[in-house]
């Protein structure tokens, strides 16, 4: 990374949150414990000494969703290594040891995840925040030790937004979109880079930014770049989620034919339109809530004394 | 220091190499850096031309994956290099060359292999 987050200027921020005022007083007293949001269920920032170890948070994949999405590191492998490592040992290493990851990779992972992960936090930021000591609430399974400067991720985050809004409009709008690919998609003769056409088999109109990242192991901000380029080449349609209806639809159902198999994307990626099952399963999904019954307790208000 | 800066460091070791960066071809994001850092090209406009070469080239035809990019000029000689990778987004190795004092086809080399035990 570069510079310090010692030396910057935390007025130099293009806006002024509440998140913004607790890192800074934390960095400030060198603070280790978790920052904790009440109203938002599962957003923690771990600090160790004043630096932000790592995040957790239901709004990105963290360093374990990646690895693990994505396909780096298998579920049988992950669960042995966390069996070797124990409750208090040392994950990271346990992985490098028994040669799942190599150390450079683990760094990037647990780095970018990191980033993105307060990107996704500063899209829909809390207003209260609470100290609590460190050994409360869920040990984060690869924090980076040593931590990053709030400063530094908070100006990343400032950037990432910054370049949203010149290219695509409001990254928090973004966010909360359900891109369908289109038509000009499924032409044959069009073809996409291997990461697009990931992207672009995610994309059912049913799945926002955020729920694709997790899909594919890769950054909430990542995912929202390549939409956004895809929808500059006309391939997937961003379009804002239609408020729920008050009354149910008595429009007849229309089946309507699937399309032909094309260049991006593979014959069996054309959906199948079941209107019924789709209609179940969009409600199932919404009802989820990653981090559903999390027991949080309160240990005192910020800054401890 | 963490095996990812170390290893960003060690670029150094080249005859004539005055900076070098890790960057995300994706997101812009740098993981380090090394060297006179000002010296480096600003990391939106390295992965954004890299991103337009990449969809360029696929949309021409071409088969395979972008490796390395040079640009030259006067003074210096930029490399940028796409690190290898089993999964996961591009990153890209950037580092800058003293002129006067690298051989181009030799520095390209010592990059290509830099960059692939970059993440090791």
């Amino acid at each position: 990374m570069s510079g310090s987050g010692a030396d910057r200027d935390w007025s130099a921020f293009s806006s002024t949150t509440a998140l913004e005022g607790v890192l800074r007083q934390a960095h400030y007293e060198r603070f280790t414990g978790r920052l904790a949001a009440p109203g938002s269920v599962g957003v923690e920032i771990c600090l160790v000494d004043g630096l932000v170890t790592a995040i957790l948070t239901p709004a990105a994949p963290g360093p374990d969703s990646v690895l693990l999405r994505s396909g780096r590191v298998s579920q049988v492998e992950w669960s042995r290594a966390v069996d070797t490592a124990g409750e208090h040992g040392r994950l990271d290493e346990t992985l490098v040891s028994r040669s799942l990851v190599h150390g450079g990779e683990l760094d990037v992972v647990r780095i970018s995840a990191l980033f993105d992960a307060m990107f996704a936090v500063c899209l829909d930021a809390p207003e209260d925040w609470e100290a609590q000591p460190p050994e409360s609430g869920i040990e984060p399974p690869l924090p980076l030790v040593p931590g990053i400067p709030p400063a530094l991720l908070l100006t990343e985050a400032d950037r990432r937004s910054t370049t949203l809004s010149r290219r695509w409009g409001s990254p928090a709008q973004l966010a909360r979109t359900r891109p369908h690919v289109t038509a000009k998609a499924t032409q044959a003769g069009t073809s996409a880079i291997e990461r697009h056409r990931e992207i672009l088999l995610c994309a059912n109109g049913r799945r926002t930014p955020r729920d694709i990242a997790f899909v594919l192991g890769r950054g909430v901000y990542a995912v929202m770049t390549d939409l956004g380029r895809l929808e500059n080449r006309g391939m997937v349609q961003i379009k804002e989620q239609a408020a729920p209806a008050t009354l149910p639809s008595v429009a007849p159902r229309r089946i309507e034919a699937a399309s032909q198999a094309t260049t991006v994307l593979p014959e069996h990626a054309v959906p199948e339109q079941l209107p019924r099952r789709v209609q179940q399963t969009a409600a199932r999904a919404e009802g989820m809530t990653p981090y559903q019954g999390f027991d949080r307790t309160r240990a005192g208000d910020y800054p401890p004394s | 220091m963490s095996d990812l800066a170390a290893s960003i460091s060690r670029v150094l070791d080249g005859e004539g190499i005055l900076a070098s960066m890790l960057v995300d071809a994706t997101t812009s994001l740098v993981y380090g850096f090394a060297g006179e850092g000002a010296l480096l090209p600003d990391p939106d406009e390295s992965t954004e031309l890299v991103q337009l070469l990449v969809e360029s080239l696929h949309e021409a035809g071409g088969n395979g994956e972008l490796e390395s990019l040079i640009v030259t000029t006067s003074q210096c000689h930029y490399l940028t290099h796409v690190v290898p990778r089993h999964r996961g987004d591009d990153l890209l190795l950037v580092t800058v060359a003293d002129r006067a004092r690298t051989n181009l086809a030799l520095a390209d080399r010592a990059m290509a292999v830099q960059a692939g035990s970059v993440l090791a």
